[in-house]
């Protein structure tokens, strides 16, 4: 299977990995066998490249479906994914537009959990700071927020 | 800048992200107080479950902010004298799980603080409960779990819900029609409680139940987990019309659903077993293409569970406490089999289950206080038909040759939890022979495996010596440490250093050797450590 990223740079790839992403097999399958590349015009190279070596370590993983949310066995990122998603932020957040775009629930999956990690025990300022927002509340909308909610802070 | 998945274009991004922080209450507050679209997407996470952290139930004001006038005025009547301001958000739309009993706790906690008349508290409990009831539907909320507890004595529940409550779920088409997660505990002495009697109080406390149980399988097809527990049971069909109608509901419900996947059934104290389970297990015939898992606890053999035979895609077993001639009779192929036993079990049981599920056979617990009985049967048959083990659970085995073979002949194995009898070492000859075992299981150990677990092994008994011999690339290990304590901690550094995999390690020692091991290894609880079948 052929793929053109954002910049036109070419991919060749096995089926069976393009078939992770349900985009990719929807297409495959309405288009049948076919010379002509599939165009990605929301994926640049690098980012093309890294959804390639998921898609390719985890080609024989069991399909995971929509629906199919439930219990996992461990919360643990896998020491192959762990490494996978150690990349700057920007790559990180492409790589979740991308796994959105293209359909690919466990890799979605993965990096939306690692960046929930990037949050976990972080206070509103720290989170800020990581992730560079702005704060556009008043003082006394926060405090609003603050007071409706402080039942979270007590624990 | 910031990604735009935070900035307001991808809301369905951040809001899966925040789904990774379910539970995650302070997490999920920080991120209410980051900035404006943060707080609007991070809200209705953190008040999916308030109920769930009852230490607090001050939330609670905030839900009665947003009744009517004339409703507030009603709880001055009662005492409750407090301010409730308007408030940012619709807060009780963002209600997903409703645990009646939760419910009540809170509601009681939150009293407690309130200042208010102490007067007819039990009277105004039952309000409030209403209230928050009424607030709930009437806000829009749909719900995504439901815990329903039908039972008799302490009434604090079920009972409580008053007629308009009841009338309103009984219209509200969309409070039930997302619901994902249903759990129904029924208590039977309720129903044979004050029979001669017939009171009006009885007669409508079954009528509420009934009418809700009806709305539910009227309105929530799309439960994908169903759990029913059936407690102090006594079925009697001549007395116990209402209980009778109460069955064929949850039948009902059962025949209703599009999907359910899991079905969870508990009996406890069940005083007349060979009443079968009335039916409710030969529902399931009507899930039988999408059924996937079913749990069973404390349930006797019944031939309605040969029903499951029809389950073409039921792959996960897991029972506790159970009849094992249930496992005899299903020819399914098992994915994931657990089996948990206070006594011992017999595997001769789970032989012919076992050679139908084959390489489809990726994880087996088998979990009991005495040793197993028909254990080499069950090694040939898993050695034979069964070599994509991934998961490992036996307790009580006999370290026996046959064992050792069949442990090293499982190429995918990642997980083992074991526990063999350890002997009192009285003469020279039992040690040799421990010794010599315990360096044989360390050798049968396959490349693959990443997590040990030996803590039910009582007193460790050359551990040391198994991890010297140990190739294996263990990243999780656990063991009771015993005597010998300097030893075992010296061969555990030397594992640590001469394999550099292992991460987590969870050992019962203190003071100066934790501190000592810890510049080695992360330490951490057994629970934090275990991983379940």
């Amino acid at each position: 299977v052929k793929l053109t990223s954002s910049e036109g740079t070419e991919f060749i790839i096995d089926r069976k990995v393009a078939e992770k992403s349900v985009l990719l097999k929807n297409m495959l399958e309405d288009v049948g066998e076919s010379d002509m590349a599939i165009p990605l015009p929301n994926v640049t190279g690098p980012i093309l490249n890294k959804v390639i070596d998921y898609c390719t370590h985890h080609r024989d993983d069991p399909f995971v479906s929509q629906e199919d949310d439930s219990k996992k066995v461990s919360d643990d990122i896998d020491d192959w994914d762990a490494e996978f998603c150690k990349v700057d932020q920007g790559t990180l957040f492409e790589l979740i537009l991308s796994a959105n775009y293209l359909d690919i629930k466990p890799l979605l999956d993965l990096t939306c959990k690692t960046v929930a990690n990037m949050i976990k025990g972080k206070t509103p300022d720290e989170i800020r700071k990581t992730f560079n927002i702005t704060n556009d509340f008043t003082p006394e909308e926060e405090e609003h927020v603050r007071k409706e909610n402080e039942w979270c802070e007590e624990r | 800048m910031a990604s735009k998945i935070f900035m307001g274009d991808m809301p369905e991004l951040m809001e899966k992200i925040f789904k990774n922080l379910n539970n995650e209450i302070y997490s999920l507050h920080s991120c209410a107080l980051v900035s404006r679209h943060w707080c609007k997407m991070s809200i209705p996470q953190l008040w999916r479950n308030p109920f769930l952290f009852s230490k607090s139930p001050k939330f609670i004001s905030k839900y009665i902010s947003s009744l009517e006038d004339n409703d507030k005025f009603n709880l001055k009547e009662y005492g409750i004298v407090d301010d409730f301001p308007n408030t940012l958000f619709n807060y009780a739309r963002f209600l997903k799980v409703l645990n009646i009993s939760h419910l009540n706790a809170c509601v009681e906690q939150w009293m407690g603080s309130a200042k208010f008349n102490q007067q007819d508290k039990d009277k105004l409990k039952c309000h409030i409960v209403n209230l928050l009831l009424k607030i709930f539907i009437e806000s829009g909320a749909i719900l995504y779990r439901l815990d329903l507890e039908i039972y008799e004595k302490d009434g604090n529940n079920f009972s409580k819900m008053n007629s308009e409550v009841i009338y309103l779920i009984e219209q509200d088409m969309t409070f039930f029609s997302q619901l994902r997660v249903l759990s129904v505990d029924i208590v039977q002495d309720f129903f044979g409680f004050n029979l001669d009697s017939d009171s009006d109080s009885e007669y409508v406390y079954s009528f509420k139940a009934i009418t809700l149980l009806k709305t539910l399988a009227k309105c929530a097809m799309e439960i994908t987990e169903f759990r029913v527990n059936l407690c102090d049971f006594d079925y009697t069909p001549q007395i116990c019309n209402n209980l009778a109608y109460i069955i064929n509901l949850l039948e009902s419900i059962i025949q209703s659903q599009k999907h359910l996947q899991l079905f969870n059934i508990s009996c406890t104290d069940l005083l007349d077993p060979s009443g079968g389970f009335y039916g409710i297990i030969l529902a399931l015939n009507s899930q039988k293409t999408t059924l996937k898992e079913i749990i069973m606890n404390n349930c006797d053999y019944s031939t309605e569970f040969e029903i499951l035979k029809n389950c073409e895609n039921l792959d996960v077993i897991r029972i506790t406490q159970c009849d094992e001639e249930i496992v005899k009779i299903l020819n399914n192929k098992i994915n994931i089999l657990e089996i948990n036993s206070n006594d011992s079990i017999d595997a001769s049981n789970i032989i012919q289950t076992l050679e139908s599920s084959g390489s489809l056979l990726q994880r087996l617990k088998l979990d009991m206080r005495q040793n197993i009985k028909s254990q080499s049967s069950l090694i040939e048959t898993l050695m034979t038909f069964c070599p994509n083990i991934t998961y490992l659970y036996i307790s009580r085995i006999k370290l026996s040759n046959q064992l050792l073979e069949f442990i090293k002949s499982l190429r995918n194995l990642q997980f083992l939890t074991i526990c063999w009898d350890e002997p009192t070492i009285r003469t020279r000859a039992i040690k040799n022979e421990l010794e010599s075992n315990i360096i044989k299981f360390a050798g049968s150990l396959p490349s693959t495996l990443q997590y040990l677990d030996l803590n039910k092994l009582q007193f460790g008994l050359f551990i040391d010596i198994l991890l010297d011999h140990c190739d294996a690339p263990l990243k999780s290990l656990s063991f009771h440490i015993g005597h010998n304590i300097e030893k075992k901690i010296e061969a555990l550094i030397r594992f640590y250093t001469r394999k550099m995999t292992l991460n987590v390690v969870n050992v019962n020692v203190f003071g100066k050797n934790k501190e000592y091991l810890e510049e080695y290894v992360k330490l951490v609880s057994y629970n934090s450590f275990v991983v379940d079948c």
